[in-house]
């Protein structure tokens, strides 16, 4: 489902304008991303929680510098679904395996 | 990383950015959660521009066992939501360690260590000190068999990230980057640990006792690799011979001229005070390091770094180049230096606003690691040059016709 796709949705489930929803849909999304760059994560019922998570400074073996490089600490996001969407897809027959 | 917002904050920030009410808003974001779901409940993953992608991944069968029981048993194969973030979301997130960059590993030391004759020398010799040294090294592989990494490696990191090749030195077979963060988080643990290394080394009490019964034999080879390797560092730092430092020589003039600010002494001092860490009389009249008004000597614990020093005494790990060009004379590498040793602390006042002279003698720092670098790792000068620019751009333009074009070019770009 395409970005574009989703704001349709929601616009004919909730029976707003398209702008609207998309406004509320960049929005609520910018937000999330903020709070996610402030260092911070946020929880959303039904959905799951984004949060920060820091990934120490490792050793690999790059075969481009043929030689171990040191990867640098990084920060990413974190995503745990809520236990009532992950327990709901658990054994939802996968449609198409891409 | 563990503060959170409220759902509640973020349900008030919507509706403001929307000017919807609250109610609304929560209701809408409830929606955008079923609609999620339903979409993933057809097979179809949802994704959100400049954000991310919600899809379900499936997880075969597997075996596991219950952490409590130690039972065995079958987990049965089942979706996971998965979550991947795209690049905008990504870099917003990784903003705080943006500026790092990968480093290739410094190799010089390694041929050392796989010299068998020099290995069976020092084991022989001081064995004793083999023992002191293998505990607490235990301890760090009991905790980096976790991600498999570090153990493997009879070295730890050298010049780990760019920005600090200092996360290491003699002691820290045992440590890396784990202390570093360690540090980071709690300096005033660690703090007392390291006084607690200058009477006597030892292990650290905490998780000290973490499932050594899950060593494997190959990881106590390691170990013992890892401990005569160390006891080689430790004698090759007596004998390590000089580097000249031709760049280095060039910019020192300038240096001289950037001093108006004096920075007052008592700051530093208090601040050694409050940290405990023993102070040493001032060898130096402070005005023989130019580079800045007021030095202060410090004395290095055992386990410290000037990543860590800089870290604690100007509560900003980036400024250690700071203390190393102060230093260079008897430093030879930056990521080795020696316990019980006497360095100059140039005086920082405010980590978090530099002063314009003060910014000068950082990036003047880090062309003496670049001047360094560029004598023992060509390849990573850059990066180092780029930071250099990032505090001061005039001192790195007055060194662009002393350093490498490529080099430069690399560090002028990206502004």
């Amino acid at each position: 489902m395409t970005y574009k796709k989703l704001i349709e949705k929601l616009a004919s489930d909730r029976d707003i304008p398209k702008t609207l929803a998309r406004e509320f849909l960049d929005s609520f999304f910018h937000s999330v991303a903020h709070t996610l760059e402030q260092g911070k994560g946020v929880s959303i019922p039904n959905l799951g929680t984004f949060k920060p998570k820091r990934k120490e400074a490792r050793k690999v073996y790059s075969p481009h510098h043929k030689s171990k490089i040191v990867v640098p600490p990084r920060q990413v996001v974190d995503f745990t679904p809520a236990k009532q969407l992950k327990e709901n897809l658990k054994f939802v027959e996968p449609r198409d395996e891409r | 990383m563990k503060d959170k917002i409220t759902y509640k904050d973020l349900v008030h920030e919507v509706a403001e950015n929307t000017n919807q009410s609250e109610k609304s808003t929560d209701g809408f974001i409830h929606q955008i959660a079923d609609v999620i779901e339903d979409s993933l409940e057809n097979g179809d993953p949802v994704s959100v521009a400049n954000f991310g992608k919600f899809e379900l991944r499936w997880t075969d069968e597997r075996k596991g066992r219950n952490p409590q029981t130690g039972e065995v048993m079958t987990i049965p194969g089942q979706n996971r939501v998965y979550f991947k973030p795209y690049k905008a979301l990504r870099e917003k997130v990784n903003r705080p360690f943006s500026h790092l960059e990968s480093f290739p590993v410094h190799s010089a030391s390694v041929e050392q260590k796989d010299d068998n004759s020099q290995f069976s020398e020092s084991t022989g010799n001081k064995s004793s000190i083999s023992d002191e040294v293998s505990s607490p090294i235990r301890k760090s592989a009991a905790h980096s068999s976790v991600d498999g990494m570090l153990i493997v490696r009879p070295k730890p990191l050298q010049p780990a990230v760019v920005i600090h090749p200092q996360t290491i030195n003699d002691k820290t077979s045992s440590v890396s980057v784990e202390d570093l963060l360690i540090e980071r988080d709690h300096p005033s643990l660690i703090h007392q640990n390291n006084t607690a290394d200058k009477t006597r080394y030892q292990p650290e009490p905490a998780q000290s006792s973490r499932k050594p019964d899950r060593l494997k034999r190959a990881y106590t080879a390691a170990l013992l690799f890892m401990a005569a390797a160390m006891l080689i560092i430790v004698l090759l730092l007596f004998q390590s011979s000089e580097q000249p430092n031709l760049l280095e020589n060039s910019v020192t003039g300038q240096a001289g001229l950037q001093v108006p600010e004096p920075i007052p002494e008592q700051t530093l001092s208090s601040i050694n005070q409050e940290n405990g860490q023993p102070e040493a009389e001032s060898t130096q009249s402070s005005a023989a390091y130019a580079s800045l008004p007021s030095s202060e000597s410090y004395t290095i614990s055992r386990g410290e770094t000037l990543w860590s020093v800089s870290e604690n005494e100007y509560n900003d790990p980036y400024l250690w180049p700071v203390i190393y060009r102060e230093n260079r004379d008897w430093i030879e590498n930056p990521n080795e230096i020696y316990p019980n040793r006497n360095i100059q602390l140039p005086g920082i006042s405010d980590s978090d606003e530099l002063s314009a002279p003060e910014r000068r003698a950082v990036a003047l720092g880090y062309i003496s690691v670049y001047d360094w670098l560029s004598a023992n790792e060509p390849d990573s000068g850059k990066f180092v040059l780029w930071t250099a620019g990032y505090y001061s751009m005039q001192v790195l333009q007055d060194v662009s016709d002393k350093v490498d074009e490529d080099d430069y070019s690399y560090a002028i770009q990206n502004r």
